[in-house]
């Protein structure tokens, strides 16, 4: 599984040992063997948040030294209480606090050994964990009771721990069974963080640290590029002042020819004299061989349309070919109405904006030249 | 009087309160300092094109030259340019060549009319004009295009019709209508 966490253990030496191979992005869980965990049933008092709130400060107030962690794990909704009654909402709620010690080599999430294996439904089991052996006894997978030995009990160890449990569990009867090895739970949750971890993680002081990290880098980033580009942006203004002094008279004489050009170019794109004459001749020019009459010419929109009557029968996809060919024609459409009627329509362009400007009136060496970018 | 730590205590809410707000402020300051980089940045652009534009200019030597062909092309249109007192006085110059150009290739019926009050087209002050006649062959209205091509001044055709209508035995009739570019003024 991609998400399943992965459980170890630390060994004296504070090295990871897996008890379980890791999966790709699961999370951490450090499991502590039984023997470092201290474990007690309490009564939670309304069984609401605040209650195992109260119920984990008091469990760290009362925890060893080396006992850094709590965890407190309210009996499942439903099932039964000690006295044998099951749990009401608002009514006392039994709940089991773990203490154990954590470890700064690893900062994430820890779990006791007893919770990482699979629960029994009901009874008691001999478990052979990581050091020594636990006794357990569960009640609707809730345990209830639980001793450590580090050597496999005795009999009477056994008989002590069942007459301990049954001070508040009532009458047991549980001979001693033999010690068992309990798989690993496969279904732990893939994240998990308790409520004061997070509360701890989104606290003020975090959230405005974090904030103002990240604006402090952006800042800082921005405000770099922005020192970088003044002082780049200045030492070009520099060089384009120099180099604007340098080149004051070419600038006046290309601002007047561009200005000049552009004025040229405005007029020259209102129209021209020759546009029709242009478009006309153009025409004659592919089919002036023929004897053709001109039965309707028309102009609308720059687009030019002819009717023309002859006695030779054309050929339209050479006619078409031609045309298009010509520079002040262009969407050429050829098509025979009647054998000796053929119609033409095509857009037509000024001259002037097909040939260089002033070319067509003025002496050809007073041709602008071609404006630079 | 002495201020103790219990004195800066707050509730959750108000230090959450304050965060707030401090990311807000963090937020419109890097918001300024982003839009005054970007702001700096087009600059630097705009900058830098310039003087790529300037050291390109620097390296020319041809816009004198330049500079001596607009100034004949722009003089060379000016005289293109129906100049005139009034739109009335270069409306009916404009009359009299277009009549003069028909009757040289024999139209006949011919009709011009000139709207003495310019208009603007791209910001060229303009007179419209409109013109019929009938000529005496289809050959005559390349004749007449011809003639107005050659005028030294600009006529632009916008839309034209010639059309031969064989019941009638009338010659052929020719419409155009089109603009010219005027100067009024002294």
């Amino acid at each position: 599984m991609l998400f399943t966490p992965h459980l170890f253990a630390l060994n004296p030496a504070g090295q990871n040992q897996t008890l379980r191979k890791p999966a790709l992005i699961g999370q951490g869980i450090c499991v502590i063997p039984r023997g470092s965990c201290a474990f007690r049933r309490v009564r939670l008092a309304g069984g609401g948040r605040e209650a195992k709130a109260a119920a984990l400060l008091k469990a760290r107030n009362e925890a060893l030294p080396d006992q850094d962690g709590a965890l407190v794990v309210p009996d499942k909704s439903g099932s039964a209480s000690e006295s044998g009654s099951p749990p009401v909402t608002g009514d006392v709620v039994m709940a089991g606090i773990w203490g154990y010690p954590t470890s700064t080599q690893h900062p994430g999430r820890y779990l006791p050994e007893t919770l990482a294996q699979l629960p029994l439904d009901n009874g008691a089991r001999l478990v052979s964990g990581l050091s020594g052996f636990e006794g357990q006894i569960w009640r609707e997978q809730n345990l209830v009771a639980s001793r450590w030995w580090l050597k496999v009990p005795q009999e009477t160890d056994w008989d002590g721990f069942i007459r301990a449990a049954q001070e508040s569990l009532g009458i047991l009867d549980f001979p001693m069974p033999a010690a068992v090895q309990v798989p690993w739970r496969n279904d732990l949750p893939v994240f998990d963080i308790d409520r004061e971890r997070l509360m701890h993680v989104l606290s003020p002081v975090n959230i405005a640290g974090v904030a103002a990290t990240a604006f402090g880098c952006s800042a800082l980033y921005f405000g770099a590029q922005y020192a970088r580009e003044t002082v780049v942006l200045q030492r070009v203004d520099t060089q384009s002042a120099a180099l604007r002094l340098e080149t004051e008279q070419i600038q006046s004489q290309r601002r007047r020819a561009l200005a000049n050009m552009s004025y040229i170019q405005k007029y020259r794109q209102l129209g021209d004299n020759g546009t029709v004459l242009a478009g006309l001749g153009s025409i004659a020019e592919v089919v002036g061989q023929s004897d053709l009459g001109i039965q309707r010419a028309a102009l609308r929109d720059g687009e030019l349309e002819l009717r023309l009557k002859g006695q030779e029968q054309l050929s339209v996809p050479d006619v078409v070919a031609l045309l298009e060919a010509r520079p002040t024609l262009s969407s050429v459409s050829v098509s025979l109405e009647r054998l000796d009627v053929i119609s033409i329509k095509a857009n037509v362009a000024s001259p002037s904006l097909v040939t260089p400007p002033a070319a067509e009136k003025t002496d050809p060496s007073n041709k602008p030249a071609e404006e630079r970018p | 009087m002495k201020l103790l730590p219990a004195d800066f205590e707050m509730t959750p809410l108000v230090s959450y309160g304050l965060v707030f707000i401090f990311i807000v402020f963090g937020f419109l300051g890097l918001e300024k300092l982003i839009t005054a980089e970007t702001e700096r940045e087009q600059a630097l652009v705009f900058a830098q094109t310039e003087y790529a534009t300037l050291q390109d200019i620097s390296l020319t030597t041809h816009w004198e030259t330049r500079l001596a062909e607009s100034v004949l092309a722009r003089n060379a249109l000016q005289t293109e340019i129906w100049q005139g007192q009034t739109g009335g006085i270069i409306a009916a110059e404009l009359q009299q060549t277009l009549r003069k150009i028909a009757a040289d290739y024999r139209f006949d019926q011919i009709q011009v009319r000139v709207d003495p009050d310019t208009a603007e087209i791209n910001g060229i002050q303009v007179l419209s004009f409109d013109f019929s006649g009938r000529a005496p062959t289809s050959k005559s209205l390349a004749d007449f295009f011809e003639g107005l091509a050659i005028l030294p001044k600009i006529i632009v055709i916008d839309e034209m019709d010639f059309a031969q209508n064989i019941r009638d035995r009338q010659p052929p009739r020719l419409k155009i209508s089109g603009i010219v570019p005027v100067q009024v003024g002294p």
